[in-house]
């Protein structure tokens, strides 16, 4: 009798044993199926993320593209996004499709299909809607899709009983609609399907979206490109200008500055000194331009590429010192100081001598011209062990820090400059640097607005000193004597 | 000529592999009626309709009403081309 019980028990715990496993087993095979659903939607999201990613095609074959990825991952016979059109206002037009061979539906019936935003489903909060084939009316699917009656009709004779509508939303703006067939009924959309759906649309919408913009980019960028090409042309002719300008410049002001020599030297007879004083000045104003020509012709030559380094042994000592002299009477005038620091004795390097001038000249011309009565200026030729350096340091206004990066572009001149020398072209420090550069040599500049600047040139004395020749013999002391008078 | 029910036979097969994997190749091995081949081809000898009523039901077995609706959910455009008579009556 015991023993049955025990027989009783055992069979009933097995039977509830085999219960709890069957309910385990069938759990499980619902969380893989969870898991299967979660994965396919992944895969798909991943396809889409790297379609719009790599195509370089236009937004009606992404669509298709898209459309295909969709109706092959998830079997879906019908997929359709359609988007604004550009020809018709607020007018949507077929971007894309894919439809299910064995569907045989007529692609007539797609191109048809051309919902209008009048419909009310565009204005609601509604995203997305379900319309069954099954129970509408042809007329009603026909003002839904936009399309006429008949096509209706013949959709509703293909296999597909349910068409899924969504909104394509991206930056909170409708960028197109998607339209899903299945030929299962409205009930067959369980819960999984309709989230994978939900995602779907999100992500189908960013797609489209990011390719409007990145069309739109493209589309900024070819402008750019061609405003560049523009700009490049009146830059070549503003040029071309520039150099025929200067070279018929130059002919005359040689004429002029010749007869106002011959004038000032009293070839013509006796010059008063208010004659001599008038006289002088525009002597020294048609010196100017020269120089002024000069840079505009050293401008034009290096964007016609006729911009040539004639490297030569050049005395670097005897030409700042013999610029300095020059320089010098202007500086007393403005009531400046000005002070020559160089080595006793300093070998020759190989540069180009004219160029290289030029430069010394317009860094010692700006110092003049931007320090303020009372200043001085230090000019410095320092030899280290590794190289050269040509510096001047002034005690006058400074370049802004906001600009400095500017200083040395074509045509620039800061604000401060410009109210202290409204005649300056912005020339010579674009000059001094790609004369700097082309030789292999570095700008040295360092400035405080309101204190001073240093301007000035390195070069590293392995490239340019000259070791056989002899050093040029200069004045015994460190110090050169001051000039200013 | 294509075999419609060896295919409906096969996407099931293939679906509840998505879900369950070799298992279900496994699960397909013991139906009367149907075999599969090295590459998973599916063919179906004697009552085609009767050898996926079985299919599904073995599946339905182990794994409950859900497998069912899998099974439902994948054929779901094939069978739609089908006429009913001919549809097997688990997947109606």
């Amino acid at each position: 009798m015991a023993d049955q019980t025990t027989s009783d028990q055992g069979a009933a715990g097995n039977k509830k044993l085999e219960q709890d496993l069957e309910h385990i087993t069938q759990e499980m095979y619902k969380r893989n199926k969870e898991l299967a659903d979660t994965n396919r939607t992944l895969s798909l999201l991943q396809s889409i993320d790297s379609l719009v990613l790599k195509s370089h095609d236009d937004l009606k074959i992404l669509s298709t593209q898209i459309s295909s990825v969709i109706a092959t991952t998830n079997e879906y016979p019908l997929v359709a996004i359609v988007g604004p059109s550009s020809l018709v206002a607020n007018t949507l037009e077929t971007y894309g499709f894919s439809v299910g061979s064995e569907m045989n539906i007529d692609s007539k019936i797609l191109a048809e299909i051309k919902p209008t935003i009048h419909h009310p489903w565009f204005t609601s909060p509604e995203q997305s809607v379900f319309i069954s084939t099954l129970s509408l009316h042809a007329k009603d699917i026909s003002l839904f899709l936009g399309c006429s009656e008949e096509a209706a009709e013949r959709l509703k004779s293909t296999p597909i009983k349910t068409i899924y509508i969504a909104k394509l939303v991206a930056r909170q703006q409708i960028v197109g609609i998607m339209a899903i067939g299945n030929t299962g009924a409205l009930e067959s959309f369980g819960a999984s399907e309709r989230l994978l759906l939900e995602r779907l649309t999100e992500a189908v919408g960013i797609a489209l979206d990011n390719k409007v913009l990145f069309v739109e980019n493209q589309l900024v960028l070819q402008e750019l490109k061609k405003a560049n090409i523009r700009l490049k042309e009146l830059d070549q002719t503003k040029d071309e200008f520039i150099s025929i300008a200067s070279h018929q410049l130059r002919t005359p002001l040689t004429t002029i500055k010749g007869y106002l020599s011959m004038v000032l030297e009293g070839d013509v007879g006796p010059v008063t000194a208010d004659e001599r004083k008038m006289i002088q000045q525009a002597f020294d104003g048609a010196d100017r331009m020269v120089f002024l020509i000069a840079d505009l012709l050293n401008v034009s030559r290096l964007q016609s590429g006729k911009f040539v380094i004639d490297n030569k042994p050049t005395d670097l000592a005897k030409m700042v010192e013999s610029e300095v002299n020059v320089q010098n009477e202007v500086a007393v005038k403005r009531q400046l100081k000005v002070s020559l620091k160089k080595p006793d004795k300093l070998p020759l390097f190989n540069l180009d001598e004219t160029k290289i001038r030029q430069v010394v000249m317009n860094f010692l011309d700006n110092a003049i011209y931007y320090t303020p009565a009372g200043g001085s200026i230090e000019v410095e030729l320092a030899l280290t062990d590794e190289s050269i350096n040509y510096t001047v340091t002034d005690t006058g206004l400074g370049v802004p820090k906001a600009v400095q990066s500017h200083l040395f572009s074509k045509f620039y001149r800061a604000e401060n400059a410009k109210k202290m020398r409204p005649d300056g072209t912005g020339i010579g420090l674009f000059m001094a640097k790609k004369v700097i550069d082309a030789q292999g040599g570095s700008i040295i500049f360092k400035s405080e607005e309101g204190k001073g600047s240093t301007f000035g040139f390195s070069f590293a004395r392995q490239k340019v000193e000259i070791k056989e020749t002899t050093p040029s013999e200069t004045a015994p002391g460190a110090v050169a004597p001051v000039l200013t008078k | 000529m294509i075999d419609v029910m060896a295919e409906v036979a096969e996407k099931i097969i293939r679906e509840q592999q998505n879900v369950i994997g070799p298992l279900a190749v496994e699960q397909a091995k013991r139906v009367a009626g149907l075999t599969i081949d090295s590459q998973n081809h599916v063919s179906l000898v004697g009552d085609k309709s009767a050898a996926i009523n079985h299919l599904v039901e073995q599946y339905k077995k182990i794994f409950g009403q859900t497998s069912v609706e899998v099974s439902k959910n994948a054929v779901n455009n094939l069978v739609s081309g089908l006429p009913p008579q001919q549809v097997p009556s688990i997947l109606k």
